[in-house]
Formats: C-alpha cells, structure tokens, sequence
C-alpha cells in the first residue's frame, strides 16, 4: 500500500493546510502515545483524509478517515506531515 | 453462562446491552460514556445468561484507564463468550479490535451492528463472507431498533455451549510472523502463567511495549524482546509498536475490502446541520443559542410548577397548626417532614426533570463532541484540551459522573485538572438552588450572570492549576460520531437513572434531615452549631446566624442547604427574613464550597486521596473568598 518510487512532492504539517482537501499522511511525529491514539482510530501512515474544516483561533482539524471523523488538536496536527493528494 | 460484550466506542453495546438486560448501563453519543462494567441477566431462551458491559476500546493496547478496564476483564475474568459489537459503518477500523479478540483464543461472535446506517453511507457487507475470512460466526443487527438481538444471542449462547473458538488463522507478512514465532518460543517466565492466553499473542503485547505485560516478564526476556524490537525496527525503519500497529491496520483494511462493497453515500441532512453548527462563526452563535434556549427551557418549566407547589405546602402547614398544638414535639417533627417532602417536590423536582431530559437529549444526539471541537482553542488557554469539555458538560448534570468521565483524558494530569475544575461546575443540585433561590426571588437574569460568573472562576481555577503542574498534554484525538436521533427508552432510562439518585438517596436524607433540624430546634441543639460556625456565616458572610446548620447538611447534599434553609428559617418566602444581598452571598458560597460527599467519594478514586484534600481545601477559601468579595462588592455599590 506504499508507493515507494515517486517524485516527491511538497509536505506541510496538517495543521498548515487548508480545509476541503484530500491529503495523505507522510510521517507522525509523536510520541508513542499519540501515534497509538491514531491508529486506534484508524489512521496511520500512508492514509488519504480529507480535511472537513478546521476551527479558528487555533482549534482543531476536522478530519474523515472511511467514513470516521475525528477532530484534532493543533499540538497534534502540527506533528503530523502530510502531502497533497491530486486524485 | 457469562457473555461479555466488547467493542469500540459508541459501537451500540450499550444500547444492545440494554436492550437485552433491561436499562442499567447508560450509553451516550460520545466515546467512552461506559467507564465501568455493568452487569446483567438477560433470558435468552428460558436461560438466564449472566451478561457484562464493558468499556469502549479501540485496542487492547489500552491509552486510557477506560480501555485498560476492559482490557483486564478480558484476560483475568472467567468468559464463557464474547460478543464483539462492531459498528458496520466502521467496518475496517473496527476489524482492528476484533483481529485482537481473535488472537485471545475465547469463543467469539461478531455483531455487525447499525447495519442500516453502513447502508445509507453506502457500504454493502456480505456477513457470510466475513464470518469465513474471520473464522467467527457474525450476526448483523440494529440495536436501537431490536432488529437481530435474538438471533445474535442464539448464536452467542450456541458458541459459548459448545467452546467454539475462532478457526482461522489471520497471519501477516512472513519477516513479521517469524518474530512473533521466535520470540514466542522464549517466553516461559512466570508472564505466561500470569495471562492463560496463546503466546504468540504474549509475544505481540511485548513487542508493542505494553506496562501491563512487560512488568510481568523476567530480565532474559525482556532483553528478547528489546532485541526484536531492535531488528523490527532495522528491518521496517519504524518503531516496533509502528510497524506491528499498521500491520493489523493493513490486515483490517484487506479484510473489510474483500466483503465490502461501496456505492455513493447519500448524503443527507446531518452533512448541513454540521454545516452549520460546526462553522467558523455560526458554530458558536449556535452553541450559545442552544445552552440559551436550554437553561431558559429548564427554568420556565421549573418556574411554572415551583410557586403554586410551593403556596400548596404552605397551606398544608399552616392547616396542620390550625389543627394541632405547636408546641408539642411532634408537630415540631411533622412540620420538618412536610417541608423535607416540600423541598424535594416543589424546588427541586421542577427544575430537574426538564434538566435532566435536556441534557440527555443533547447526549445522545451526539452534540457534546462537536462542543468540543468547538472549544478546544478555549481549553487550551486554561491548559487543557477540547475532549476535557465532555466531563465539565456533564457536571451540570452531576459531578459525580463528570469526575468518573474525565478518565477519557489520556494524561493523569489532564484528569487531575478535570476533575478539579469539574466540581466547580454547577450540578443539578445547586442549579436548584440558583434557580429555586436567585432566579426565583431576584429574577432569572441575576441566575444566568451566576452561571457566566462560574465560567470565569472555572476559567481562572483551570489557569492556575495548569500553572501549579506544568506539563506539554499531547492535544485532542476524539472522535466525532454522527448524529443520531435520541431513542425515547434511551432518554427515559437515563433521566430516571440519573433522578434515581435524587429520589432514593438524596430525598430520604433530606427529610430525615429536616425532620432532625427541627428535633435540633426543638432541643436548641442547632444553635451550638450555628454559634460554632458564626465567625464564618455572620462574620465574613453577613449572613443570618441560622444558615450554619444548612451549609453542614450541603455537604451531604447541595440541595439540601437550601431546603434545610427553608426549614431553619421557618418559612418558603425567604425574603422576609433575608435581604437580596444575603440570598445572592448564600447562593454564591453553596456554588462553590466543599464537593458533596458522593463527589468527594468519586475524587478519591479518581485522583487520589491527596488531591481530593487540596480540592476541598481549595474549595472552602475559594468559596469564603467569592462570597466575601460579593458581599463587599454589592454594599460598595448597593446594588439591591
């Protein structure tokens, strides 16, 4: 499920990018803690999301992971790098 | 026989645990609502079957004390089954949890359950193939509506009757299973006797680096397992838990892949109402405007019933003395009685039903989540995170549940703050007393600046408890469930669990309470405790000398200082005998002052003895302080 060849494009962190958008997850960088969190909830490395809306002054990411929403803190989106999805 | 039902929150096992074993456990539209077992007998074919509720999990690598209960419960208790409910919608997250369950070798039934729902989201599950690939039977079901329940437990009773243990083997990538297999034959130590479950899923526990098992192993294997660990690690370029975590997370994804099959979801009108209540702006002109029309709800309804309840017992004891002796010793007592069952039917009863509906309602339907995400940006500035707005929510209803709540947080000292700031909020209790009290006599808008004013002193407290315990918390995970319509049996078991409390144990206490008070009046006994604690209530409070006893009957129950209040002071109409000023100080200090004693008992097991003491400690100044300044402040200003 990974692709291992391909030109690599450009990642942000997911708090950094805007909402209504597919991206996939290239790295967590966190603590055991948080990584376990996440994948208990479905999501791990090299997973598409999309981006449902984000909360102002800060708040969290709204996420969709198949068919699950979850929202995430800006301490946790910012540790978590993602790269454009253009499908 | 004992079945026990296992799933990841807000799968539906509480609503199918109800529905089989009548309403015992309260479910909720968030995760983790279940922080303990329940247990209960159902009847299922002329048999009675023990059955047990466990907590929500996501994995058996447990991250907060809610999982790690279920956890232990599964590989201590004695089983005969286990019924793993799995929200159909979420099927591949979900199988995740059951690939575990499989591992511990114990007859197992898989319930696809909200089957209706996946439908509408457009995902298609053949059931049979499933139940092949997992070598487990699988039963589909609609728990709120009863559909499948019986069939379910007719096959769960057949697997447990007969031991029927999962049959298939669901192996990952070889490099990984060689692992498993090698350091599986070197575990021997007195772990394997500790947990009678299979070693290779001994093995997999150790090498995802889990307390629970790895307190357990002896020196040689614990350098095995870090040895493992180290070439996992080599081989995948990840940590081991990583690579073993999206193992099974590719496995589940493989497995619901093959027996789904997905169309274009409808979307329907959930999709435009998060729309709405979850935008940048109008999200929280909504949330304000929702907690609006809720409290004015619960106070017109409660208004409506408190004055000709009220003017009903008045005239019953006033008929009473008409008719008897005052001064003997059991009008005295008589008198206390009918102004215990007074307090309990006109004041309290009025404004809690409706509350307690209310909040029930705003439960279910699944609201709660989506104020946290609302307001995670808040919290952070009082140093916690969104999810920790759940317990606080849940504290308007009562503290106690709020501070068992706050084990959905993962670090202890999020927990520890939560719970803290918890039972500063107002609980049904002493909203009975703001409304019965401050709204009744002063006007509901002094009411609603008491519960602005609380927000603050939450605010404030939750500041300087972050500062007192300075730590980087990891940030909100919390998963935001659909909307669901709230199902009638679900809001009427929880309202009446929850005014159970009320009815049967506050109730009693409050009539034998006041029935004592005026046996204490009838002795003067109560006026060596008001003397005792007059520095405070007349010296710094201003208040009438009368009110001491009450506030000793508040800790018990906080509705009790104010029904107690009316027996102490002889009459329903307070303000003959206290200004405005004195009922605003009052109220301010039952707000605030010392946890009621099952709250008390709900800290201890939550955050330890210790800090339950600095809690009250705090509490008591906190309170002393608040009502003081108010006192101070409304004479500067006369503002009555």
């Amino acid at each position: 499920m990974f692709r291992d060849k391909r030109t690599r494009r450009e990642t942000n962190t997911l708090y950094h990018t805007g909402a209504s958008q597919h991206v996939r997850i290239v790295d967590i960088i966190g603590g055991r803690g948080m990584r376990q969190h996440l994948s208990q909830l479905g999501i791990g490395i090299g997973d598409v999301i999309f981006i449902k809306r984000n909360a102002p002054f800060g708040g969290p990411i709204l996420i969709e992971h198949n068919g699950t929403e979850i929202a995430i803190g800006r301490g946790v989106a910012e540790r978590i790098i993602v790269e454009e999805e253009t499908s | 026989m004992r079945i026990a039902f296992v799933g990841q929150p807000n799968s539906g096992k509480s609503t199918l645990f109800n529905s089989v074993a009548g309403y015992k456990s309260l479910s909720a539209n968030f995760p983790g609502s279940t922080v303990h077992y329940t247990f209960g007998k159902a009847r299922v074919g002329g048999e009675i079957i023990e059955v047990v509720d466990l907590p929500g999990t996501y994995s058996l690598t447990a991250s907060s004390p809610a999982e790690s209960a279920a956890k232990q419960y599964l590989l201590e208790k004695e089983i005969d089954a286990v019924i793993n409910v799995v929200d159909a919608s979420l099927l591949s997250r979900s199988l995740e949890l059951t690939l575990e369950l499989i591992e511990l070798q114990i007859p197992l039934v898989v319930c696809l359950n909200m089957i209706d729902e996946a439908e509408r989201k457009g995902i298609h599950i053949d059931a049979a193939k499933l139940s092949e690939l997992l070598g487990v039977p699988v039963a589909t079901t609609v728990a709120t509506k009863g559909v499948g329940v019986d069939q379910l437990f007719y096959v769960a009773r057949r697997v447990a009757r007969k031991r029927e243990l999962p049959s298939s083997e669901i192996l990952g990538h070889k490099d990984i299973e060689d692992v498993f297999a090698e350091l599986a034959e070197h575990i021997n130590g007195k772990i394997a006797s500790r947990f009678p479950i299979s070693k290779r899923l001994l093995a997999i526990k150790l090498l995802e680096g889990d307390e629970a098992f790895l307190e357990m192993a002896d020196e040689g294997e614990k350098r095995l397992v870090a040895h493992y660990q180290n070439e996992l690690e080599k081989t995948h370029g990840r940590p081991a838990d990583m690579v073993i975590a999206s193992e099974r997370h590719a496995l589940a994804m493989e497995l619901a892949e093959a027996v789904s099959t997905v169309t274009k979801p409808r979307r329907d009108i959930r999709d435009t109402i998060d729309d709405l209540l979850m935008h940048r702006v109008w999200g929280y002109a909504f949330l304000f405007l929702i907690i609006y029309i809720f409290f004015a709800l619960v106070f017109k309804i409660g208004a409506l019933f408190e004055g000709p309840l009220l003017k009903l017992f008045d005239a019953a004891i006033a008929t009473l003395g008409a008719h008897m002796d005052q001064g003997t010793l059991l009008f005295a007592l008589l008198k206390g009685v009918m102004q215990g069952v007074a307090g309990g039917v006109a004041i309290v009863l009025p404004y809690l039903v409706p509350f307690l509906i209310g909040l029930a309602v705003l439960e279910d339907v699944g609201y709660l989540p989506r104020v946290a995400f609302l307001m995670d940006a808040f919290m952070h500035r009082i140093g916690l995170h969104g999810t920790a707005i759940v317990p606080a929510i849940l504290g308007y209803g009562c503290n106690v549940p709020a501070v068992m709540a706050t084990r959905v947080l993962t670090s202890p000292r999020d927990r520890t703050i939560a719970a803290v700031i918890s039972t500063l909020v107002p609980c049904s209790a002493r909203m009975t007393v703001i409304f019965g009290l401050v709204a009744f006599y002063l006007g509901p808008s002094w009411a609603l600046g008491l519960y602005v004013f609380d927000i603050a002193v939450i605010a404030a407290s939750g500041k300087v408890i972050s500062l007192l315990m300075p730590e980087l918390t990891p940030g909100m995970i919390l998963e935001v469930p659909r909307y669901q319509l709230p199902a009638i049996r679900s809001l009427v078991s929880k309202t009446w669990l929850r005014m159970r409390e009320f009815v049967v144990v506050a109730w009693p206490l409050l009539i034998i309470g006041s029935a004592l008070l005026a046996l204490g009046e009838f002795y003067h006994v109560d006026k060596i405790a008001n003397v005792a604690l007059s520095p405070l209530t007349t010296l710094v409070l201003g208040l009438p000398i009368a009110v001491g006893t009450t506030l000793i009957f508040g800790v018990l129950r906080k509705e009790l200082s104010m029904i107690m209040l009316i027996q102490a002071l002889g009459t329903a109409n307070i303000l003959s005998v206290m200004t405005p000023q004195q009922v605003m100080v009052f109220t301010v200090f039952v707000m605030f002052y010392i946890p009621c004693v099952a709250t008390i008992g709900a800290l201890v097991k939550e955050i330890g003895t210790r800090f339950t003491l600095y809690t009250i400690v705090y509490t008591f100044f906190l309170a002393t302080a608040i009502a003081a300044v108010v006192r101070i402040a409304f004479t500067i200003f006369s503002v009555f």
